[in-house]
């Protein structure tokens, strides 16, 4: 019975992707890659900030908070805290989906290069997961204890994300090392 | 007789297929298609024949055309991948270097079987191996599904029915070429209809999408400018740290 596991498997996953892909398929056919608002925009001139910096700075400090807590009214302090984190969330997701748009136009843009190289290809796939792993996290940590004192948790993830960075600079080829080791030279000040 | 009857209306099937392509005159933009389809007619026709005329050696003579017939689906695979990713030079060298090693992999496991002796009696070895290659087909189809799905290459039409309809035919092969050589005689009955039947799914698929000449589109010319890949690549992986270090430092202040 092990020996014909395999190919149940084999036969199912494909039967699988085969339905995904006629469902996405039929998706994109009706919001085409090409024909999307956003297509003018190349991987270059790409920019990641959601928001100006002073305003991101401001959803995530404690400024406003401080504020609020200080009137000493329980009403006031969970509104603040429940529009804060939803502020904070719906940030999040614009940094998600502008990081999905750079991805989209590296795919259109590569696919039909001839000098396409797998293991880059794999190596940039497992970047944009993991920065999307992160958000999750950082999603996640939101949630639970809103975005002004994130604190551990937010430590936390970001080790991680480092840990898992440094096992994807080691695991694909080293033609984008230097670009991964100066990431932190990248800001968008 | 409801065998004959399956049997009956996938030839009718096939000769749709073949008739509409030699009308259309398309058949020679896939010849590799349409060579495994005129095959498959023949194949049918002698196995007829020899059902009527010698059924004692029916057995034996459907498992020898079976693996040849397995072995020319790779062929079908090979058109699928040349169709869809004909325009994409970079994917269709990848491509064809897993074909490749994919089916080097799967004949050496049955050289090195044979040679060993392990379980050598036609019907069973041959299963084995036609299971082996089918599984090694449903992996490459999968591969190019992610493929064009990843990187949303436009399909045609035609590209498209084979490759659904050869997908879900080899999908359904796979799972019931491991019953058969799980179960042996017992799961015969069942192979029995379930085989053709499959293939006559798979033969209606191709019947709708490959009915006139719907080539795959081509793809818009990326700017100039962007066409180097290595600066592709910096340049996305660029975007990605500067994205990350954003967040991070979001989340600092």
């Amino acid at each position: 019975m092990s020996g014909a596991l395999p190919f149940f498997a084999i036969g199912l996953l494909l039967i699988v992707v085969l339905v995904v892909w006629i469902l996405r398929s039929r998706v994109e056919n009706r919001s085409p890659l090409e024909s999307r608002q956003d297509d003018d925009k190349s991987i270059a001139g790409f920019h990641v900030d959601a928001l100006p910096q002073r305003l991101t700075d401001r959803i995530f400090g404690s400024e406003d908070w401080d504020f609020v807590s200080a009137q000493e009214t329980a009403g006031l302090r969970r509104l603040f805290l429940q529009q804060r984190t939803a502020v904070a969330l719906a940030w999040i997701r614009a940094v998600r989906a502008n990081a999905t748009k750079l991805i989209h136009a590296h795919l259109t843009a590569t696919r039909t290069s001839s000098q396409l190289e797998p293991l880059v290809e794999l190596r940039v796939g497992a970047d944009y997961l993991l920065f999307m792993m992160l958000c999750q996290l950082i999603a996640l940590a939101i949630w639970l204890r809103g975005p002004i004192h994130l604190g551990r948790l937010t430590r936390y993830t970001d080790a991680l994300s480092e840990r898992l960075h440094e096992l994807i600079v080691r695991a694909f080829p080293a033609e984008l090392s230097s670009e991964n080791n100066n990431r932190e030279s990248y800001t968008t000040d | 007789m409801l065998s004959l009857a399956i049997w009956l209306a996938g030839t009718a099937l096939l000769l749709v297929l073949l008739m509409r392509a030699l009308r259309g005159g398309f058949i020679w933009k896939y010849p590799v298609f349409y060579a495994y389809l005129s095959f498959v007619l023949v194949k049918s026709a002698c196995l007829l024949f020899t059902y009527l005329v010698e059924p004692n050696h029916y057995r034996s003579f459907y498992w020898h055309v079976e693996l040849i017939s397995a072995v020319l689906g790779c062929a079908v695979v090979w058109e699928i991948y040349r169709g869809a990713l004909g325009r994409y030079p970079g994917a269709a060298r990848m491509a064809r270097n897993l074909l490749l090693v994919v089916i080097a992999m799967v004949f050496s496991k049955f050289l090195v079987d044979t040679w060993n002796g392990a379980a050598w009696w036609p019907a069973g070895a041959v299963l084995e191996l036609e299971r082996n290659l089918r599984a090694a087909q449903a992996v490459m189809l999968g591969g190019l599904v992610m493929v064009i799905s990843v990187y949303r290459i436009p399909l045609g039409q035609n590209v498209w029915g084979m490759m659904l309809g050869y997908g879900l035919f080899i999908s359904t092969n796979v799972i019931t070429l491991a019953l058969r050589v799980l179960l042996g005689d017992t799961f015969q009955d069942a192979w029995h209809y379930l085989q053709p039947l499959s293939y006559n799914a798979m033969l209606c698929i191709w019947c709708i999408t490959l009915g006139s000449y719907k080539p795959v589109p081509i793809p818009k010319t990326e700017p100039s400018i962007e066409q180097d890949y290595q600066v592709l690549v910096a340049a996305t992986s660029k975007g990605l740290a500067q994205a990350r270090t954003y967040v991070r430092k979001a989340m600092r202040s």
